[in-house]
């Protein structure tokens, strides 16, 4: 598993916005577009701010009010699932 | 090397339409070869225009629609600049069926013919040191087709008053059409121009005096007009004067009609203006000596 | 929640999520169709005025611009203004005719502003069509080499297509050319007055047979698509029906003219306000014009709903009636001409 020290940022062809709430990802590449809830919207917003994973993980729990141990597995299974759809990639 | 390249960073965005932003809210109207329009000049630029070329609208009749000339501005960037030590300008002409695109330093231009003669002009330049020569260069060639359209022709040529009459010498770079009009100056005749002279109106040929000129002959736009005396090819050795075959006079006519003779879609237009120049005047050869004594050979007989 | 879901949401609050710059009205082809007004006049806007102007859709949440003109790569900031668009995270769609598309400004719009998509103006499937209409010759030829070479370096392109007399013979042969690039293309069967109400592009609208033809052409290719995709043959139209209003125009798009007047959409040209003077913010939340349009647009929904299914699948748009008939509620000539195709295609169907 990554570790909180590893850090995400959107893949180059990704544009991504919050309107009114939803976060809309479009990858440009293949021309498709997700929407993802205001958590996962959350998360984006601070990666393209380029916050580390254990400062984010800190942030969400902060702003939705849950366990920072309980969010820590769900964010990095929900990065691992961006990462497989090729939305975001590792900083190297 | 295709059209515009030498100039353009991208000739293939050339605008194919009279559109753009105008300079100013300035009107010049000039009559050569025909009344003209520019329109959306700045005041730098009409003043500029203005001290090289004058203002004729008063002498533009009602019954003359003008051609109407848009000036638009150009950014600087789109131009390639290079160093111009010892160059001269020349330009990038293309000719298709409805127009004529020029591309140069400093200016690019639309010369649009169908369905009527009209044109714009984008110029990076605000009306600097370089507008005047960027306006004539880009003046010259529409009055090339102006004079065209209206039965007329512009000549590469030098133009001298020998008794009233406009004697036309023509010839290419360097036939001594310069060296000619120094020595007339030297002998005391009046110069038309010792660059361009534009023959008018075919059917009793005449000469008008227009301010394309390079040493002798800078003068602003005026209505002179004088009866063509007679058509001389150039040529410098010992003072002499001959017939020209029919076949050489037609074709070296042609070589010294600028611009519109390397436009293959008019070129019949041309041919027919040549042709009625040539049932009114016989071109001569003329052979002048740098040491002057050739006035009298155009009034001999070859 | 789908992307198209999320649409109708932004149309139904206001949102501004698309925005379409026309950049400029200078072109290097002459369409012979082109609505741009010429002479309009004003102060250009610049580099500067876009930067700000991006910088407050980027604060409102905007996702997508488009550039267009005119020829937006004749704006002489065209680069700098798309490489900040990219910068910032907008997607970005480039409106050109692709004329000049080649070498050295294909791999600097490639490089440096990456567009999302280029909509490529095609006129016909032969020269002869194409070149008549942009009154350029050789462009035709110019462009398919040009998409040869987009191709190659993985540029996403589609085409679009205004449908005149001159070219809805050519429509079967378009969609070999659309093939060939293993692309899409957009027929657009209306065309509109000129901005300046000039009507004489409407001479080339096209025939009845013409539009029959197409709707014909579209309907067997949409089968063929579902039968290959194995997905519902429905699913081909691109034109997203908001639940609330017939259209996003002025609700979740604007459209900046080349001297910063905003109109609610590129056909609806009733400015709304000018950038120079008020921010984008201030027109969106202030300006009388957009609210009338956006209760216009409820309106109109109701309307095509009480004419019937065919005038609800035709693409009415609000803004072509409003410019050709003076109401935004009554059918222009070519939306007649296609309710009573698709009413005749009906009976056919129940024969």
């Amino acid at each position: 598993m990554d570790t909180n020290t590893t850090q995400y940022k959107t893949c180059a062809d990704v544009r991504f916005r919050v309107i009114a709430g939803e976060g809309v990802i479009i990858r440009q590449e293949i021309g498709e577009a997700l929407v993802v809830n205001e958590v996962g919207a959350s998360i984006l917003k601070l990666l393209n701010e380029g916050v580390s994973t254990s400062k984010l993980i800190e942030r969400i729990a902060q702003e939705f009010d849950v366990e920072e141990e309980r969010l820590t597995l769900d964010v990095h299974r929900y990065l691992s699932e961006l990462e497989s759809a090729n939305v975001v990639e590792k900083v190297a | 090397m295709s059209f515009g390249e030498r100039f353009l960073h991208y000739p293939d965005l050339f605008p194919a339409r009279p559109a753009g932003e105008p300079w100013g809210e300035q009107t010049l109207s000039l009559n050569i070869a025909g009344p003209a329009c520019f329109k959306g000049l700045n005041a730098n630029q009409l003043e500029a225009a203005r001290n090289r070329f004058g203002d004729s609208d008063s002498e533009i009749a009602a019954d003359q629609p003008p051609v109407n000339v848009n000036v638009m501005q150009m950014e600087e960037e789109e131009y390639i600049l290079f160093d111009r030590t010892g160059w001269e300008q020349s330009l990038d002409l293309d000719f298709l069926p409805d127009k004529v695109r020029i591309a140069a330093y400093n200016f690019i231009g639309l010369i649009q013919l169908q369905p009527k003669l009209e044109a714009t002009l984008w110029t990076c330049d605000a009306g600097d040191e370089e507008f005047p020569s960027i306006f004539e260069n880009f003046y010259r060639v529409l009055v090339a087709y102006q004079a065209l359209e209206r039965g007329g022709i512009l000549l590469h040529s030098a133009g001298i008053l020998l008794d009233g009459k406009a004697q036309i010498c023509y010839g290419h770079s360097g036939a001594g059409k310069s060296t000619l009009t120094r020595l007339a100056v030297q002998s005391g005749h009046e110069i038309l121009s010792d660059d361009l002279n534009l023959i008018v109106d075919l059917d009793e040929p005449q000469v008008r005096r227009i301010p394309f000129a390079g040493d002798f002959g800078r003068v602003p736009v005026g209505a002179e007009i004088h009866p063509l005396g007679g058509v001389f090819r150039l040529k410098q050795g010992e003072n002499n004067r001959e017939q020209l075959s029919p076949a050489v006079a037609f074709s070296s006519l042609i070589a010294s009609s600028p611009f519109v003779n390397r436009d293959p879609y008019r070129y019949e237009r041309v041919a027919e203006i040549t042709e009625k120049l040539l049932s009114k005047f016989s071109p001569s050869q003329l052979t002048f000596s740098k040491q002057g004594g050739c006035w009298d050979l155009f009034s001999s007989n070859p | 929640m789908q992307l198209s879901d999320l649409t109708r949401k932004f149309c139904n609050e206001n949102i501004l999520f698309s925005v379409l710059l026309e950049l400029t009205y200078r072109c290097n082809l002459d369409c012979t169709f082109c609505y741009n007004d010429r002479s309009l006049k004003g102060t250009p806007f610049r580099f500067e005025h876009y930067k700000k102007l991006m910088e407050d859709l980027l604060q409102m949440g905007t996702l997508n611009i488009s550039l267009s003109g005119g020829e937006p790569l004749a704006h002489p900031d065209f680069f700098r203004i798309g490489a900040l668009a990219r910068e910032m995270g907008f997607v970005t769609r480039v409106k050109t005719n692709g004329h000049a598309l080649r070498s050295r400004l294909l791999e600097r719009l490639k490089k440096e502003v990456d567009p999302y998509n280029l909509d490529l103006s095609l006129h016909g499937a032969s020269a002869a069509v194409h070149d008549r209409q942009t009154q350029v010759p050789g462009s035709f030829e110019r462009l398919m080499q040009n998409c040869a070479e987009m191709k190659a370096i993985g540029m996403r392109f589609r085409f679009n297509m205004p449908m005149t007399r001159w070219n809805e013979n050519e429509i079967s042969e378009v969609f070999d050319i659309v093939d060939l690039f293993e692309t899409s293309i957009n027929i657009d069967p209306v065309i509109t007055s000129r901005d300046n109400g000039d009507k004489a592009p409407l001479s080339l609208s096209s025939s009845e047979a013409g539009m029959m033809k197409l709707s014909d052409l579209m309907g067997k290719r949409r089968k063929a698509q579902a039968l290959k995709y194995g997905v519902s043959e429905n699913t081909g139209n691109d034109i997203v029906i908001p639940q609330k209003k017939h259209c996003g125009s002025g609700s979740s798009t604007v459209t900046v003219d080349p001297y910063g007047n905003v109109y609610p959409c590129v056909q609806l040209r009733r400015a709304a306000g000018n950038l120079h003077k008020q921010s984008i913010r201030q027109i969106w939340e202030g300006s009388e014009v957009l609210d009338e349009v956006r209760e216009l647009t409820v309106r109109v929904k109701e309307w095509t709903a009480e004419q019937g299914e065919s005038c609800q699948k035709i693409g009415f748009c609000p803004g072509t009636a409003l410019h050709e008939t003076g109401s935004a509620t009554k059918l222009y000539p070519q939306a007649e001409m296609r309710v009573t195709i698709l009413d005749k295609k009906s009976v056919r169907e129940e024969v």
